[in-house]
């Protein structure tokens, strides 16, 4: 069975790059372009694992992790993120209110969104030094 | 900022990147503490919340969370951390 990944970004391009960088993985991509159109595809679908832009219109993606959270089970979730203070402000603030989530910084190249993604669904890869396990 | 003692041959120095202390980092902080405990005849480990200090992270090129990164070698382990076999073998470890 493929598993399942979700990318949450209003910005074509990014959500773009994961369909790119996991071409020929055997992982199937879904996009999203709001917060509110990830919440309806993962009432309508189980995801294994979800990537959502920290900065989004509307709803951004400490809002939409706070409904993501309701669902059951709750996917596990990477707020992808520039490192800045302001943001980590507000992931802070996310996290003392009890939101789980992990981060993955911005700007992601194709070798590391893999090696995030393999890491967490398959674990390490002590075979690919250029992988999850290896030297940057 | 991380403050370390100079490096002592033989000596593993461990640097564990989390965000925030919710339960799914608190097992991990755990399980990686168990580790370095009962699998490593010499080790250290820090523990860097990368919400209060991203710093650290940006220092040492880290894209993700949770890493486990090994000092010495500058090699990492990111994302799935709960199997202690499979983390040491891609550290480079002894017991992996």
């Amino acid at each position: 069975m493929p598993k399942h990944i979700l990318v949450v970004d209003d910005n074509r391009y990014a959500q773009l790059a994961f369909v790119y960088a996991l071409k020929e993985t055997g992982y199937e991509v879904d996009t999203a372009s709001s917060g509110k159109e990830a919440l309806e595809k993962v009432e309508a679908k189980q995801y294994d694992l979800i990537f959502l832009d920290l900065k989004m219109p509307e709803m951004d993606g400490v809002d939409t992790l706070r409904h993501l959270q309701k669902v059951r089970p709750a996917p596990p979730v990477y707020i992808v993120t520039a490192y800045k203070d302001e943001f980590m402000q507000r992931l802070r603030a996310a996290a003392q209110d009890g939101l789980a989530f992990q981060i993955a910084a911005k700007p992601l190249d194709d070798e590391q969104i893999r090696a995030v993604i393999r890491g967490v669904l398959e674990g390490p890869e002590p075979e690919n030094p250029g992988g999850a396990g290896g030297q940057p | 900022m991380t403050t370390r003692e100079p490096a002592r041959p033989g000596k593993h120095h461990l640097l564990l990147f989390l965000a925030g202390t919710h339960p799914v980092s608190a097992a991990i902080r755990s399980g990686v503490a168990d580790l370095c405990a009962n699998r490593l005849q010499d080790c250290e480990l820090t523990v860097i919340d990368i919400l209060d200090d991203y710093q650290v992270a940006v220092q040492h090129g880290i894209f993700a969370t949770p890493c486990l990164l090994l000092l010495e070698t500058n090699r990492r382990v990111v994302g799935d951390l709960t199997n202690a076999d499979a983390v040491l073998r891609t550290l480079g470890l002894p017991g992996g």
